[in-house]
Parts: structure tokens; C-alpha cells; sequence
């Protein structure tokens, strides 16, 4: 992968593989660069989108700005890569947080979580 | 010329790829404040979008308003 730049006079343009960088994570970074930003996406090909980055302060350094920008997608890629993988310990985490306060909940739960189980084991029985 | 104008009729739209910008959000946009988007058409990938303006920097501001509402959904 890279990440080619492009500068013009009041603009720059980085191009990032949407394999890597989900659209979820480009939307993520540009709202973090709203006060700094104007961003502008546009596909280059079916898996490459152009950012454009215009500045609203006419003095940034567009090549700083732009490494930032960089730095806001990995720092986005890793947060929701982070997300999935400990989404499940999260869950756990806080339905414990919650029984604990509400034990007729967990009650529920159990009931519910057998009777799924049930079911899937019905499913799996049948031819 | 900005690369998200395109000229056409003697006009000016924000062109906006329909694989990154979702038409239901500008369809909303345009019902939530009617002053902002006259007009949303369809042009090969892209959505045409006709301001109620011709400054540069409400432009700006529209695309900023669309990187904010994307995000706080």
C-alpha cells in the first residue's frame, strides 16, 4: 500500500486503499480534522479514494497537515480493529456490570441463552 | 477549478461520488433545511448537488456539514 501525495496551492490530495482504511476509518479522521480541514473524497479506482485536504488556515504546512492526516487514519484503523477484537470481553464486561446491579435480569438472560441454545441444538437435529 | 465542482449548463454542482456519500443523508439534508440543497441529480457514479449559493466558502462549509453528519450517525 501508499499513500501518494499530491499538493497543489491550497490543497492536498492523499490516496488510501479502501482495504486498509474502511470508509468508516476516512470518515472517522475527517471529522477530527474539521477544525483544521475541508475534506473532499473522491474514488480514484474501485478500491483507492482520494482525500483532499484544504486547509482553513492558509499558513498550515500542507505537508504537515497532510502526515497528520496519516497519522489520524492509522490512529482510527487501530481503534476500530481494537474494537472487533475485544468487542466481545467489552460485552462481557458490562453485562456483569449491569446483572450485578439487576440480578432478575441475568435471570432473564440464562432463560433466554437456554432456550437458544435449544433451539440451535433442534436445528442441528434436523435432517 | 475545485475537483468537487463540475460545470454544467452554465452552472456550478458539488459532485459527490454515490459510493461515499449516501443519497438518503443529502435527501435528508435537503428536507431538514430546504434553504441549503436546491436541487440533488444523478450523473454517472455521481450525485450533482445544486447549492443555493455560489460562494466558495459555503462550499467548504457544505462539505464539512456532510463530513459532521456522516460521522454523528
Amino acid at each position: 500500500m501508499e499513500m501518494i501525495f499530491k499538493k497543489n496551492k491550497r490543497s492536498i490530495k492523499l490516496t488510501a486503499d479502501l482495504g486498509l482504511y474502511p470508509l468508516s476509518t476516512i470518515y472517522s479522521a475527517s471529522y477530527v480534522f474539521l477544525d483544521r480541514a475541508t475534506i473532499y473524497l473522491d474514488k480514484e479506482t474501485d478500491n483507492k479514494v482520494a482525500i483532499w485536504i484544504f486547509p482553513k488556515n492558509k499558513k498550515d504546512n500542507l505537508d504537515g497537515i497532510g502526515k497528520d492526516f496519516c497519522n489520524e487514519l492509522i490512529n482510527y484503523a487501530h481503534y476500530f480493529d481494537s474494537l472487533k477484537i475485544n468487542g466481545d470481553i467489552i460485552k462481557i464486561l458490562m453485562q456483569k456490570a449491569l446483572f450485578s446491579a439487576a440480578p432478575s435480569l441475568l435471570k432473564e438472560a440464562g432463560k433466554k441463552e437456554i432456550e437458544d441454545l435449544v433451539e440451535e441444538l433442534q436445528n442441528k437435529e434436523k435432517p | 477549478m475545485y475537483p468537487f465542482l463540475h460545470r454544467s449548463d452554465n452552472k456550478r454542482y458539488i459532485k459527490l461520488h454515490s459510493g461515499l456519500y449516501k443519497k438518503n443523508l443529502l435527501k435528508e439534508i435537503k428536507a431538514e433545511e430546504p434553504c441549503y440543497i436546491k436541487s440533488i441529480k444523478a450523473h454517472k457514479n455521481y450525485y450533482l448537488i445544486d447549492l443555493h449559493t455560489n460562494d466558495s466558502k459555503d462550499y467548504f462549509d457544505f462539505l464539512d456539514y456532510l463530513i459532521y453528519r456522516e460521522r454523528s450517525k
